[in-house]
C-alpha cells in the first residue's frame, strides 16, 4: 500500500497550514493512503497527531507531500530523500512587512522564498493553494502548476444559527487573522474608528487572531487608546466553536490584508452568509469572486461607509448572502478533494 | 438597492458628502507599507541566521545523560529568551551583510567611473 506522508516546518495550533495537513489527513485516511503528518518544528499545542520530523520513514515507493510556507533549516533533509515528492505551496508573505518587528520571521520569509525553486525542482508535482500562488510556483520553474484550494471541513464551521447582534450592543465588525504588519489590522481599527465616529456610534470590532509578537499587540492597543475607539476587542485566536459564534453573532466582515495567498478567514465569513468588505490583495479575489464588497481605495472613510452598507442594507446583505453560497459552492469539500486526488495521483503517476 | 457592484461608487459619493458637511477628516487615508529592506547575498544570510540546536547541547562528562537533559530542559525553559537574543543578532548580521553590499557596490562604481 502506498501511503502519502505529509511534513512541514513548524506545526501549531491556530495555523492554517497545520489545519490543511490534519484536514488532509482524514481525506488520505478515507483512501487509505494516510502516513504519518510530520513537523521540523512542533509547538506546544499542536494538534496529536503532529510528529516530529526526524521520525519521518517512508517506504521507497511512498509519496511525501511537502507543505512549504517559509524557511525552516530542520526541512532541508526533504529534498534529499529518493521517494517521489508532491509540493504544496501556501505561499510566503514578503520579508520587508517583518524586518523591523520580528526579524527571525523576516529571515524565513526573505529564505523561504528565495528556496522555493530549490523545492519545486526536487517535486514531482507542484500544487499550490490558488491560482496566485501557482504564479508564483511559475516563476520559480514549475512548469505546469496545478491549483488545489484550501480544504474547508465544512463540520469545523457547523455555527449556531445566525443571531445577528445576538450578544447585544451595537452592529459587530468582525476581522479574522493573525495580527501581523502585512494584514493591517491598523487600518482595520482605523476604519472601525471613523464608521463608529460617524456612522454607529454603538459598533463593536472583534479582531480574532494571534499577534505575531506583544510588541506589536501593544502597538495596536495603543492605536486603539489613540483613537478614542470603544467596544473594540482584540481576543487573541479563538476557539473554532468560540469563533463559530463570532461569525453568527457579526454583521460585517472586514480584511484589509495587503497580503494573501488565499484567506482562509474570508472563505469562513462567506460560509457563514456575512457581508465581507475586503481589499482584493494577492489570491482573495479568487476566493471571494463576485461575492465581496472590494475596496483598494487608500481613504478609510470609504471603507468606513462599505461596512456601513454592508450593516444597513438589507437588500445588498440579501444579495451577497446568495452570491456567497453560490461562491462557497467553488470550494465545497468534495471538489477540492477531488483536485487534492488528482494532485496525489499525478506525483505518484510520474 | 444597492448592487455589490456598485456599493463601492455609493461609499465613495457617501464620503464626498459628508465631508462636505464636515463629518470626516479630510486625510484620513492608509497608512503606506513598511520600508523595504533587502539584504544580501542568499548564502551569506542563510550563514547569518542563528539557529541554536538542542542537539548540540549536551555534557562532555562521563555519564553525562542526565546533565544533557538538564542542559536541553533549560534550553527549553528559556526559548522564548534565546529566540529574542537570537533574533537581535540575527538582524544586526543581517544589517552588516546589507552595509557590506552597498560599500561593494560603491566600490564597483567607483572602479568603473575611474
Amino acid at each position: 500500500m502506498t501511503l502519502v506522508h505529509q511534513a512541514t516546518g513548524v506545526a501549531g495550533p491556530y495555523d492554517a497550514v497545520t489545519e490543511q495537513a490534519v484536514a488532509y489527513r482524514a481525506l488520505l485516511e478515507r483512501w487509505g493512503m494516510a502516513g504519518g503528518v510530520h513537523a521540523s518544528v512542533v509547538a506546544p499545542r499542536a494538534p496529536a497527531e503532529v510528529e516530529p520530523l526526524e521520525r519521518l520513514a517512508p517506504d521507497r515507493d511512498d509519496l511525501v507531500l511537502i507543505h512549504y510556507s517559509g524557511f525552516v533549516p530542520g526541512m532541508r533533509p526533504l529534498l534529499e530523500l529518493p521517494q517521489r515528492k508532491l509540493l504544496v505551496y501556501h505561499n510566503i508573505t514578503p520579508a520587508r512587512y517583518f524586518w523591523e518587528l520580528e526579524p527571525r520571521v523576516a529571515i524565513a520569509c526573505e529564505l523561504g522564498r528565495a528556496n522555493l525553486p530549490r523545492y519545486v525542482a526536487a517535486a514531482r508535482v507542484a500544487a499550490a493553494v490558488s491560482r496566485y500562488n501557482a504564479e508564483e510556483l511559475r516563476a520559480a520553474g514549475a512548469l505546469d502548476p496545478r491549483v488545489v484550494p484550501i480544504l474547508l471541513d465544512p463540520a469545523r464551521l457547523e455555527a449556531p444559527a445566525r443571531r445577528r447582534n445576538g450578544a447585544g450592543g451595537g452592529p459587530l465588525v468582525l476581522s479574522v487573522g493573525r495580527l501581523a504588519p502585512h494584514k493591517r489590522p491598523d487600518l482595520v481599527i482605523r476604519a472601525f474608528a471613523l464608521y463608529q465616529r460617524h456612522c454607529r456610534p454603538d459598533a463593536r470590532l472583534l479582531c480574532a487572531g494571534p499577534a505575531v509578537n506583544p510588541a506589536y499587540l501593544a502597538r495596536l492597543q495603543e492605536l486603539v487608546a489613540e483613537l478614542g475607539a470603544s467596544g473594540v476587542r482584540l481576543a487573541g485566536p479563538l476557539p473554532q466553536p468560540q469563533l463559530n459564534a463570532a461569525y453568527a453573532d457579526a454583521s460585517a466582515f472586514v480584511s484589509l490584508s495587503e497580503h494573501e495567498g488565499f484567506c482562509v478567514p474570508v472563505l469562513e465569513a462567506l460560509c457563514a452568509g456575512l457581508p465581507v468588505v475586503a481589499r482584493p490583495a494577492g489570491g482573495v479575489p479568487e476566493v471571494g469572486g463576485d461575492a465581496v464588497l472590494w475596496v483598494d481605495d487608500d481613504d478609510l472613510a470609504v471603507v468606513a461607509e462599505l461596512i456601513e452598507l454592508a450593516v444597513s442594507d438589507a437588500a445588498l446583505r440579501e444579495e451577497l448572502g446568495r452570491r456567497a453560497r453560490a461562491r462557497v459552492e467553488q470550494f465545497a469539500y468534495e471538489r477540492v478533494a477531488g483536485e487534492l486526488r488528482a494532485a496525489v495521483d499525478a506525483a505518484l503517476a510520474s | 438597492m444597492t448592487r455589490p457592484e456598485e456599493a463601492l461608487g455609493r461609499a465613495r459619493e457617501a464620503v464626498e458628502r459628508k465631508r462636505a458637511e464636515g463629518a470626516y477628516p479630510a486625510s484620513e487615508s492608509a497608512v503606506g507599507e513598511p520600508p523595504s529592506e533587502r539584504p544580501s547575498p542568499e548564502r551569506l544570510k542563510e550563514w547569518a541566521l542563528l539557529d541554536v540546536e538542542p542537539s548540540t547541547l549536551y555534557s562532555t562528562r562521563r555519564l553525562g545523560a542526565p546533565i544533557t537533559l538538564l542542559k536541553r530542559g533549560l534550553l527549553r525553559l528559556l526559548r522564548q529568551y534565546t529566540s529574542e537574543l537570537e533574533a537581535r543578532q540575527t538582524r544586526f548580521n543581517l544589517a552588516v551583510l546589507g552595509r557590506l553590499r552597498e560599500l561593494e557596490e560603491r566600490v564597483e562604481r567607483l572602479e568603473r567611473d575611474r
